[in-house]
């Protein structure tokens, strides 16, 4: 049987995640991941990593279920091995919080996390404005060790990087007989999809290594997320936003917020500041399309507009961008494989 | 008033601060002097982890859950300060797991969201079957040693470094009351067929990828005498060994290779985990903590003694219930020398 020659667009969360899961699975094709950027220049590696599912309008319940399952119990396994720490894995207990109470109190994701429950009053009183919460243990996936870790391990299974920028997804039709796009927000112009659009997100990483727990507004934009060398506080979300500057006024918000529920963060030293562009969708694209841009009819798998959930779902897309791979292969004809 | 302190652990610091706390404007003048032949970092409270949580069952002795409880809601109302960086005080969740179905420990309503674990938890842990996950709180004595002595430091609390032989030396130089805060070596001033030494030995090491703490509980092998993993503001802390009579304070090779060997079957990715130090201290055993007067006679005078020590493993736990309590019998003394205020009339 020939080789089948799959190319992986995008070297994120995304990219490598689906990338390795292909190689793996599919020892026939000769897998290489394409990209302009790679870690620790992608979105993938400033995101603090904390698994906590989506919720996308058009998507069925069952299969975003699926996707925040597959990651979960995949990072999981991780983060409980002697891996972890070179991976940057690693389990993750704390609190999420609202002002009012929520529609939705017991979440679709309640049972894939660990531990889910409603908080006690005495741990509200910590959070003094806060009328609920919940606390649970999730995953943290921390992109610029385990980017370098996936990149590992797809090399291993014989998988090629390569770097550069592609400008069209036509020009790679010659050299490769199926394309996975994982170019993040660059699909907008790599694929024409006006739909995919930035949302920035500014974080900070703080020293305050006395913090265990990680602690979310319920809105999305405040959260303390400690790591594994320093605690990711945050954020903001603009949308159409393309600046990649770090905002001085963002940076006294975040602290400021934070702050308040955190008062110790006051004390901590701040280490870096970072700013990416979340590929915001109004739900990610996961399907398959046909392109022919000579004649020659080549299969795209598109998994791309994760928004602020691809460490949560990659490799959940991934697993489902492989079966969407096969269904491909199944369907091409003999000869396009020479 | 001159008051005393002999030992300047987390009990004998905390007792001088209740003590200034609530007669400083009542006895005046009123003179607190901290004796010790070990300050931080080199006290027992200073190489201990630094973890709340007693022991499972209090066995009948409510006195000290609500001493444990009095230590714990006092560290939790830091929280809402800055302070508490500074206190070493800061909160931690993790896993109480046990080889068999035990009953809920005594501290379940103490610390904070008590639960039992789920099974996908239990599998985390093979070999035990059952246990429990809180929030508690951790005080690392190498940050709160150093924060009490300032506090002191700041209201005129004078220190000697110096190892008091008896308590007739005290005595005679002018002390009206002594707390007797020396911990293990307390039987050096006065027996105490009770106190006994519990000895422990840790390896601190560098895994900042652990967030919580794991307690493994074997009733058969007794309470500490089983792995446990405390991940601290920068090291973690790995033990431990609980051995009664034990009076060494050098770290055992062979301690050291038993401890590390179980506690990296508990927690696998220990295995990649950079070895500090090890560090050995005594536990002041004791069936329970003395915290009661004694007038002892030295010649023709007498002088009041407040005995605090004893604590065990949960030293930093009760603290400031003993404290407290401390304090409280300092009153005693303070109402029977006529120096209280009414004595003014």
């Amino acid at each position: 049987i020939d080789t089948v020659r799959v190319v992986v667009v995008g070297a994120g969360v995304i990219g490598f995640s689906t990338a390795v899961c292909v190689a793996e699975a599919l020892p026939f094709c000769s897998v290489t991941v394409l990209a302009e950027k790679f870690s620790p220049d992608t979105t993938s590696d400033g995101a603090a990593g904390i698994l906590f599912a989506a919720q996308f309008p058009d998507i069925s319940v069952e299969r975003q279920r699926r996707w925040f399952k597959d990651s979960f119990d995949h990072l999981r396994a991780i983060a409980q091995s002697q891996q972890s720490p070179e991976a940057g894995v690693m389990m993750s207990s704390g609190y999420q919080i609202f002002k009012d109470v929520p529609a939705d109190p017991k979440p679709y994701w309640s049972d894939l996390v660990i531990g889910f429950r409603l908080m006690t009053d005495r741990e509200l009183e910590r959070f003094p404005g806060y009328k609920f919460g919940q606390a649970f243990t999730t995953v943290k996936c921390e992109c610029s060790s385990y980017l370098p870790w996936l990149e590992k391990r797809f090399r291993k299974a014989g998988g090629k990087v390569q770097q550069r920028k592609v400008s069209s997804l036509h020009d790679l039709s010659d050299s490769y007989d199926l394309i996975i796009n994982c170019s993040g927000l660059g699909s907008r112009t790599l694929t024409d999809d006006p739909q995919v659009y930035p949302v920035r997100g500014q974080v900070l990483k703080v020293e305050a290594p006395w913090l265990q727990h990680f602690i979310r507004d319920g809105d999305g934009k405040t959260y303390i997320y400690p790591g594994i060398h320093g605690v990711t506080v945050g954020g903001t979300r603009q949308e159409d936003d393309w600046r990649l500057e770090v905002d001085d006024g963002d940076t006294r918000s975040i602290l400021e917020r934070c702050s308040r529920l955190e008062p110790s963060l006051s004390r901590a030293r701040v280490l870096s500041k970072w700013v990416g562009l979340r590929p915001g969708r109004r739900n990610p694209r996961l399907e398959r399309e046909l392109v022919q841009p000579r004649g020659r009819k080549v299969p795209v798998v598109h998994n791309y507009g994760h928004g602020g959930w691809g460490v949560t779902l990659a490799w959940g897309s991934a697993l489902d961008a492989l079966g969407l791979v096969r269904q491909c292969l199944h369907e091409m004809p003999p000869q396009a494989k020479l | 008033m001159r008051v005393a302190v002999i030992g300047a652990g987390v009990i004998g610091l905390s007792t001088a601060q209740s003590i200034y706390e609530q007669y400083h404007s009542i006895v005046s003048p009123l003179t607190i002097e901290v004796y010790a032949d070990r300050f931080t970092p080199l006290t027992t409270s200073d190489g201990a982890a630094g973890f709340w949580q007693p022991y499972l069952y209090d066995k009948g002795n409510v006195q000290e859950t609500e001493w444990n409880k009095e230590t714990f809601d006092y560290l939790l109302s830091f929280l809402s300060s800055p302070e508490s960086v500074k206190m070493g005080i800061f909160l931690q969740s993790g896993y109480n797991v046990c080889t068999e179905p035990a009953p809920d420990p005594t501290f379940k309503d103490i610390v904070l969201g008590f639960r039992q674990l789920t099974e996908r938890e239990l599998q985390l842990f093979p070999g035990y079957t059952y246990g429990w996950f809180n929030t508690a709180l951790m005080v690392e004595g190498k940050t709160y040693l150093p924060w009490l002595m300032d506090w002191l430091q700041k209201r005129g609390v004078m220190f000697y470094h110096r190892k008091i032989e008896s308590f007739k030396e005290l005595a005679e130089s002018g002390a009206d009351v002594i707390i007797n805060c020396s911990g293990i070596r307390s039987g050096e001033l006065q027996p105490d067929p009770e106190l006994t030494p519990g000895r422990g030995q840790i390896i601190k090491v560098d895994a900042p990828w652990l967030k919580h703490w794991i307690l493994t509980h074997n009733f058969k092998q007794g309470v500490y005498n089983s792995p446990y993993i405390i991940p601290g503001s920068r090291l973690v802390t790995v033990g431990g060994v609980f051995q009664i009579g034990n009076w060494s304070e050098q770290n055992n090779s062979t301690d050291h290779k038993h401890i590390w060997e179980e506690a990296c079957k508990l927690e696998p990715s220990l295995k990649h985990a950079r070895i500090v130090e090890d560090w050995s201290g005594l536990r002041p055993v004791r069936s329970k903590v003395r915290l009661e007067r004694e007038t002892i006679q030295c010649g023709p005078s007498s002088v009041e003694v407040i005995h605090n020590y004893g604590h065990g493993g949960f030293g930093l736990t009760i603290h400031r219930g003993c404290a407290q309590e401390a304090a409280r019998l300092f009153g005693q003394i303070v109402q029977q020398k006529g120096k209280g205020p009414k004595s003014r009339l």
